[in-house]
């Protein structure tokens, strides 16, 4: 009964105010393994994201949720069921078309950085923007301003060698926003950070989504980390388990709830920062 | 169940293999098929000594430069093998962390050594065997015959010589891998694929000045090759050349990456399109670090294009219209002159009976018997083997070659004028100081009579050129266009502007070269004045007596034994070789030169070239862009991550996959860039010095080295691309 812990279908766009979708899962199904041994990586899992939302998906080891963002990212497929970015359906979509679609709609923020080492951070950057093929001229001034804004000017002309953890993700924040993408998906951001990077880059993240307007959906299971969001989905066996909203909590509150769903899921209780 | 761990292991790397395969496999079998030339002979109808020795000769060469080729296919197989190592050291730290001891890793690679070693080993000598029985057919085609009698030829000596070559080359391998294994910290091994290369920076400023300089100092060298003329190896400019071009290649790809990287990274609208920032990346991080063996890639490029297309040419160049240079069955010739310390013959002196005087004095008993028979070396032939002679011979026909005492060429083209005079100095051997050749159009009409060309008809006061040598071609036009006249012996003679391009002999190349045929009376008046010949060409042709060219060969030496046997002693001018019957005399046979000696020995010559042009120039090639193929290969693999994270963000397959296009077109083609200019500069000067001279052209050698590079160097240029974007492909399926 998937229902009983999904948001239902018609409350999703009535909840968050009237603002169009970014993202829009319908009974995403994944199915692993053959007839003897089938594993529901995702079980029929189904939400909306809002534009201009920040959303947590959270859940214990194997729930499911890397493969959600997987599916969302295109780089993995669902068995069954819709994945709506931007008003297109994207199962549907053709290799090739998916290429292009990752490009022009997507941004991405991996645990492990995912930078290019051969490539300084001013390059790194730009990339998001030349595989666009946005004219040159423009490439160096809105790589400046996002660099600028995300507090990693002062790091282009480096490699990714030479820059601290805390850096590369910034970096890394910045290539996922410059293009303008529709959705940044980022997968355990934090993951690879000490606790005080953790913090600037989850409060750079707030500032893309409050000040850019960014749509975010992270992937994540420190419980600090999803604090920062608007709304936190948990994912538990595949399935949409619990949804909490910060509505007009304080981060801490938040925290607080968050932990309280945590303990209740029974998963593991991750530090806490 | 090691044994099953290491076939488990070559099953599982094979696209890493395949590559490091081929080229083993290409090496056996070359190296095989050319050690086994010999062996080709029992295909052949040979029936003189002669020809049996050309196979020996080859096969002779070939060994000898065997050593050579297999010391570079070692240092490849070494070179790709320890690729191959450094890509699986993560594989080795997983057995080390199981526990399983240094030695076992060691015999599993051992192991996989050997299974790959004889693989390639039995496959390489099939497949050389294979090329071999194809190549019989190539050798039947530069004899200019069809194989008589077509068997499989199995050469023994080859096979073993292969078996053993390589066994040591495994065995250094198997050694070097042991140490490789055993040198190695685990910690290293486990974290080896995670190490970055450290990207270093050069100075693009540095790199402009070292780009600058190589520029200059591969200038400088080209200019010295040019001067140099190629003609002699020990020339200082030659060596000054030679280094030159090492070294300013060697700066030119140290400082190129640097200075073309900054060139390109500044120039924004060029740089910010596309993958453009990352295929630079990607190609300057390696160049940093590869441009040695980029320069080591270039040079043996530079040895195999040369080698190749010089071996071509010369092949044209000794065996270019062979049968017109050998019109006669046979030329034996009294090589009586003196002055033979110079390459070309000739003579300075002013007084007509000197030359005469000096025999007397230094062979009386050739003077006198030259004297018995009027100077004929038919009749001295003749008379010492009537039955031989009337059984060999059919015709027979004798120039006399006298020089005009007092008359040089110098005299002659002065007439004419500067430049033509310039003309001649240029030709070099002092042919200015030297006093004309002539002979008379009786001895020339017989000559011509003898291969079918009509008689010369000349008028008293006249003289016509005869030149069919290609180095003397212009000058002898200056000659017949100027219409001059000068006085010989009293006669007023006029240059004709008809040339005679009459072969006087059989030679290795058509050797007529500035003689004037002159009025019968000038050489009278000559013989009057007590002058002897300077050169006495007695031209046959064999008759129809059944008998086989090498077999009418056999009959004319021994006549020319009867005549002046081995013992006979007297003058020996020292020309004929210790293996000759007959003893070479200064009267009246020095020398014999048989048609069919001539077309055999360059047959020989053109097998001899051809097939050591194609072994080092096939080697060399494959080597290098075996090389090449398993840097790419692995440089590919070392990026996979790379280019899954380029998917991830968007990129297209298709535009991954022109970057990967361009990066290995750039390192392939780069070296073969600089390569082909070495090469353009060297085969340019040769060409000039040495095949226009000779009337060889040259484009046919380069068309087919540039064949050559194309078919091998562009084959495993596609084969890296196809397997690197199969494996980028891979990569991206996976996740």
């Amino acid at each position: 009964m998937a229902e009983a812990y999904a948001t239902p279908l018609h409350a999703a766009g009535a909840a968050n105010g009237g603002r169009p979708l970014a993202l829009s899962v319908r009974q995403a199904k994944k199915v692993y393994g053959s007839r003897d041994s089938v594993t529901h990586a995702l079980d029929g899992v189904s939400f909306d994201v809002a534009q201009g939302e920040f959303v947590g998906v959270m859940g214990p080891s194997g729930s499911g949720k890397t493969t959600l963002l997987n599916c969302v990212s295109t780089i993995d497929k669902v068995t069954s069921g819709q994945i709506i970015v931007d008003g297109k359906d994207i199962t549907t979509l053709s290799k090739r078309a998916l290429a292009k679609f990752r490009r022009d709609e997507l941004g991405f923020i991996f645990q492990d950085f995912n930078l290019l080492d051969t490539l300084n951070a001013m390059e790194n950057i730009a990339l998001a923007l030349t595989i666009k093929h946005v004219a040159p001229s423009q490439v160096t001034t809105r790589v400046q301003n996002i660099a600028a804004a995300l507090g990693v000017a002062e790091v282009l002309k480096r490699y990714p060698n030479q820059m601290s953890g805390g850096q590369k993700q910034r970096v890394a924040a910045a290539r996922a926003i410059v293009g303008d993408p529709k959705l940044i998906l980022a997968d355990e951001p934090t993951g690879a950070l000490d606790s005080r990077s953790a913090a600037v880059l989850l409060e750079t993240l707030e500032m893309m989504n409050q000040k850019m307007g960014a749509t975010i959906m992270m992937v994540t299971h420190d419980s600090y980390a999803a604090s920062f969001t608007n709304r936190v989905l948990f994912i538990k066996d595949g399935r949409l388990f619990n949804e909490i909203r910060r509505g007009a909590l304080s981060r801490e509150e938040f925290f607080a709830r968050i932990m309280e769903v945590v303990a209740f899921l029974g998963g593991e209780v991750s530090h806490v920062a | 169940m090691l044994l099953k761990l290491a076939w488990r292991n070559i099953r599982h790397s094979v696209r890493d293999y395949t590559i490091y395969f081929l080229t083993l496999l290409f090496g056996v079998a070359v190296f095989y098929a050319f050690n086994s030339i010999g062996g080709q002979e029992v295909m052949f109808d040979l029936e003189a000594e002669a020809d049996a020795h050309q196979f020996a000769m080859t096969q002779q060469f070939l060994g000898m430069f065997s050593g050579l080729i297999a010391c570079v296919l070692g240092f490849l197989i070494l070179y790709s093998n320890g690729f191959l190592i450094r890509r699986r050291k993560r594989e080795f730290g997983t057995y080390m962390l199981l526990g399983m001891p240094n030695a076992q890793v060691s015999a599993i690679m051992l192991m996989e050594t050997v299974i790959i070693g004889l693989a390639s080993l039995a496959l390489g000598l099939v497949a050389g065997f294979l090329l071999s029985q194809a190549m019989a057919f190539f050798t039947a085609s530069l004899f200019g015959t069809t194989i008589m009698n077509y068997q499989f030829v199995f050469s023994p000596d080859a096979f073993v010589h292969t078996i053993i070559c390589f066994a040591v080359i495994y065995v250094v391998v198997a050694l070097f891998n042991t140490i490789m294994v055993n040198r190695q910290k685990l910690i290293d091994l486990l974290h080896a694929n995670g190490k970055n290369q450290k990207v270093s920076v050069r100075n693009p400023w540095a790199c402009l000045v070292g780009f600058i300089v190589a520029i200059a100092i591969l200038a400088y060298s080209y200019e010295q090759l040019i001067e140099s003329g190629l003609v002699m190896m020990d020339d200082v400019r030659f060596q000054r050349a030679t280094i030159g071009m090492l070294v300013g290649t060697f700066i030119l790809f140290w400082s190129l990456a640097g200075f073309v990287i900054a060139l390109i990274t500044r120039t924004k609208s060029i740089y910010l399109r596309g993958l453009t920032p990352f295929t630079v990346r990607q190609i300057a991080s390696r160049v940093n670090t590869a441009f040695v063996s980029l320069w080591a890639v270039c040079v043996m490029l530079f040895f195999s294009i040369t080698v190749f297309s010089v071996g071509m040419g010369l092949v044209d160049v000794f065996t270019n219209g062979i049968e017109d240079a050998n019109p006669y069955s046979a030329t034996l010739s009294a090589e009586v002159y003196q002055d033979d310390a110079l390459a070309t013959i000739r003579d300075t002196e002013t007084d007509a009976s000197a030359r005469a005087e000096a025999m007397k004095a230094e062979a009386p008993e050739r003077y006198e018997n030259a004297v018995a028979h009027d100077w004929s070396m038919a009749a001295a032939l003749e008379e010492a083997d009537p039955v031989g002679w009337t059984d060999t011979i059919a015709n027979a026909a004798q120039i006399d070659l006298y020089f005009l005492p007092g008359t040089t060429y110098g005299d002659l083209f002065q007439k004419i004028g500067t430049e033509a005079a310039q003309r001649l100095e240029e030709l070099g051997d002092s042919l200015s100081d030297s006093n004309v050749g002539i002979v008379s159009v009786s001895d020339m009409n017989a000559s011509r009579a003898l291969i079918g060309e009509a008689p010369i008809q000349l008028v008293d006061d006249e003289c016509m050129v005869a030149n069919n040598m290609e180095i003397s071609k212009d000058v002898a036009a200056d000659l017949t266009a100027s219409g001059i006249s000068f006085s010989a012996l009293g006669h007023e003679l006029a240059v004709s502007p008809e040339l005679i391009t009459t072969q006087l002999e059989d030679n290795a190349i058509l050797a007529t070269a500035l003689t004037l045929v002159v009025p019968d009376g000038v050489v009278e008046d000559l013989q009057g004045m007590g002058a002897i010949p300077a050169r006495s060409l007695l031209n046959v042709m064999y008759a129809d007596n059944g008998l086989s060219p090498a077999q009418n060969d056999e009959a004319l030496a021994q006549i020319v034994a009867t005549a002046q046997p081995r013992s006979l002693g007297g003058f020996e001018k020292g020309t004929s070789g210790s293996s000759d019957t007959w003893a070479s005399l200064l009267w009246p046979v020095t020398r014999v030169i048989t048609a069919y000696g001539m077309i055999a020995q360059s047959n020989g010559l053109k097998m001899l070239i051809t097939y050591l042009a194609l072994y080092i120039g096939l080697v060399l090639l494959i080597s290098t862009a075996a090389v090449l193929a398993v840097q790419q290969l692995s440089n590919t693999a070392d990026s996979l991550p790379r280019y899954r994270m380029l998917s991830r963000i968007g990129c297209s397959p298709k535009m991954i996959n022109r970057s990967l296009l361009i990066q290995i077109l750039v390192y392939f083609l780069l070296p073969l860039a600089v390569a082909s200019c070495h090469a353009a500069c060297a085969i340019g000067v040769l060409s000039k010095e040495l095949f226009t001279a000779l009337g060889v052209p040259v484009t046919g050698p380069i068309g087919m080295a540039a064949a050559l590079v194309a078919v091998i160097y562009g084959g495993y240029l596609l084969v890296t691309y196809l397997t690197s974007r199969n494996a980028v492909a891979g990569a991206l399926k996976a996740r």
